[in-house]
Parts: structure tokens; C-alpha cells; sequence
């Protein structure tokens, strides 16, 4: 089974590093949908089957911790595993953050700590391809 | 200023260039030109402020390069890519750089990172003081860092300014 994937963040280069560290720690990738804020991450989520979300916090339009509150809001997306990869230092935020469910993980990353938390949070990862 | 944010300041962007992109401090790296594009970036929250990083022009290729992968590609990173990179480097820096000042209880919002057209890190602002200001000599060129935050930060900031 491949994971249809959707990476959530302002920057293009910070989506093109999450994918680039998935194809890297060997995990099985599907589609790969990107989105540069809340509000373009939850019409993905609407339009397309997806399995896991990378999430940004700080965004325009609408940023990380409210999309996840409205991801959480519906009913269909209760259970949808996300990650929230991000700087952020406050141990509140994050909290808030881990009690709606969402995983996270602190930049900067290293490939084995995304591998980790992906084959956690879905019980998927395959061995590192060299 | 105290000493003290200059030594954290130093020691959250060395980590920062080495871990993502794998750019090292260099100490007697002199002739490496001096810095030429510069971004900001703005916060807000427990209190507020902006963090300047500026980079000679040598350090952009390589940036992108090691952040984005692109070892193996004919074509170098685009003018786009390098800018992109440049303020993810900022960004990453103020954010591991506002919890060592502030604590982990603050909570703050980054703006999205801004190049500065002309490529000057101001001497100051309007609304904010200087805090911290250091320069890193590093492997593949050299950088310079500005820190400016409101007064708050006295009574905020786990140092004293
Ligand atoms: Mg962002």
C-alpha cells in the first residue's frame, strides 16, 4: 500500500524538502498533493483521497492550527493522521496541537526523525532504499 | 545589548546552516566577500520583533542545493529557489532562536520571511531596539545577523537586555 500524501506549507522549498525526505526514508508514496495554506489544504483534503497531511503553523490566509481544528471539526476526518512539521517552540502550542491528534515534528529534521513518526502515526515505512 | 543573545544568536544560526544545509563554521574564512542579499522576518506575540540575516552571494547556490537535493541535477537552483532557501534558513533561525530568549511557555506568530530589495540590514528601526547582532564566518561565505525586539522584551525575555 502507497500513502497519497498532502504537504501544507507556505514555502515551496520547505514542501520540496518534506517530499524529497520521504522518497529518501524509503517511504511508500502515492500521490503527492501540496498546498500553500489552511484554506488550499482543506480543499485538498475535500477533493482527493488522502491518507496523511504534513502541516505548516505559521501561514497567510489561514495558518496550521486552524485547519486542523476544522480538519477535526468534520466527522469524515476525525481520525486522518497529521503531522505538524514546524520551528515552533511553545510547549502550549504544541500541546494543543498533540491533543487534536496531530503528531509533531521540529525543524530542522533529520530523515530518520520524519521515517519515525510517518511508520507511527500509520504503521507504514519500508526499508531505506540506498 | 548583552552578550548573552549574541552568544545564543551565534549558536542557533551555526546549528541552523550546518543542519540544513550542511554549511559549516569556517573562523578564518576572510576573503569569502562580504554579505550582499539579506532577508527579514517579522514576529509577533509575547512580544514582538524582527530578526535580519544577511548572506554573501556565494552561500545562495550552495543553500538550495543541500536544502532542496539537487546535488545531482545538470541545472543549478533557480534565482527563485535560492531566494526561497534564503528565507527558510531565516525563518528556521528565528524560530529555534525565540524560545531560547522568550522560554517554551511563549507563544508567538513568524511572518512569512521578506527579501530586502536593496540588500541593507537597517542600523535601526522605528519600533524596535537592537538586541543582538553577530557575524558567522562559515565554509562557503560569510553571514550577518540583526536582532531587533520591542522594549517588552526586558520584562518578557528570560535575560535581561
Ligand atoms: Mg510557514
Amino acid at each position: 500500500m502507497s500513502l497519497n500524501i498532502l504537504v501544507v506549507d507556505d514555502s515551496a522549498v520547505v514542501r520540496t524538502m518534506i517530499v524529497k525526505t520521504l522518497r529518501m526514508a524509503g517511504v511508500p508514496i502515492g500521490e503527492v498533493h501540496q498546498a500553500a495554506n489552511g484554506a488550499e489544504g482543506l480543499d485538498a483534503i475535500d477533493n482527493n483521497w488522502i491518507d496523511l497531511v504534513f502541516a505548516d503553523l505559521n501561514m497567510p490566509v489561514m495558518n496550521g492550527e486552524e485547519m486542523i481544528e476544522k480538519i477535526r471539526a468534520n466527522p469524515d476526518w476525525q481520525d486522518l493522521p497529521i503531522i505538524v512539521v514546524s520551528t515552533e517552540g511553545s510547549q502550549t502550542r504544541i500541546e494543543r496541537l498533540q491533543q487534536r491528534g496531530a503528531k509533531f515534528i521540529h525543524k530542522p529534521f533529520a530523515p530518520e526523525t520524519v521515517r519515525e513518526v510517518v511508520k507511527e502515526i500509520t504503521g507504514i515505512c519500508h526499508e531505506q532504499q540506498v | 545589548m548583552n552578550s548573552k543573545y549574541n552568544e545564543i544568536l551565534q549558536r542557533v544560526a551555526e546549528s541552523t546552516f550546518e543542519s540544513l544545509a550542511f554549511i559549516l563554521p569556517m573562523p578564518d574564512n576572510e576573503g569569502a566577500g562580504w554579505p550582499t542579499v539579506a532577508v527579514s522576518v517579522g514576529f509577533s506575540g509575547h512580544f514582538s520583533g524582527l530578526l535580519f540575516l544577511k548572506v554573501s552571494d556565494g552561500i545562495l547556490p550552495e543553500l538550495a542545493t543541500n536544502m532542496l537535493g539537487l546535488e545531482d541535477e545538470q541545472s543549478g537552483p533557480s534565482h527563485e529557489q535560492q531566494n526561497d532557501a534564503l528565507k527558510e534558513l531565516a525563518n528556521v533561525i528565528c524560530g529555534n532562536f525565540l524560545p531560547e530568549i522568550a522560554g517554551t511557555e511563549a507563544e508567538f506568530a513568524v511572518n512569512a520571511p521578506e527579501i530586502i530589495d536593496d540588500g541593507e540590514i537597517p542600523e535601526a528601526t522605528d519600533r524596535y531596539r537592537p538586541v543582538a547582532r553577530v557575524q558567522l564566518n562559515l565554509d562557503s561565505g560569510n553571514a550577518e545577523l540583526s536582532f531587533f525586539a520591542e522594549e517588552a522584551i526586558n520584562t518578557k525575555g528570560i535575560i535581561a537586555a
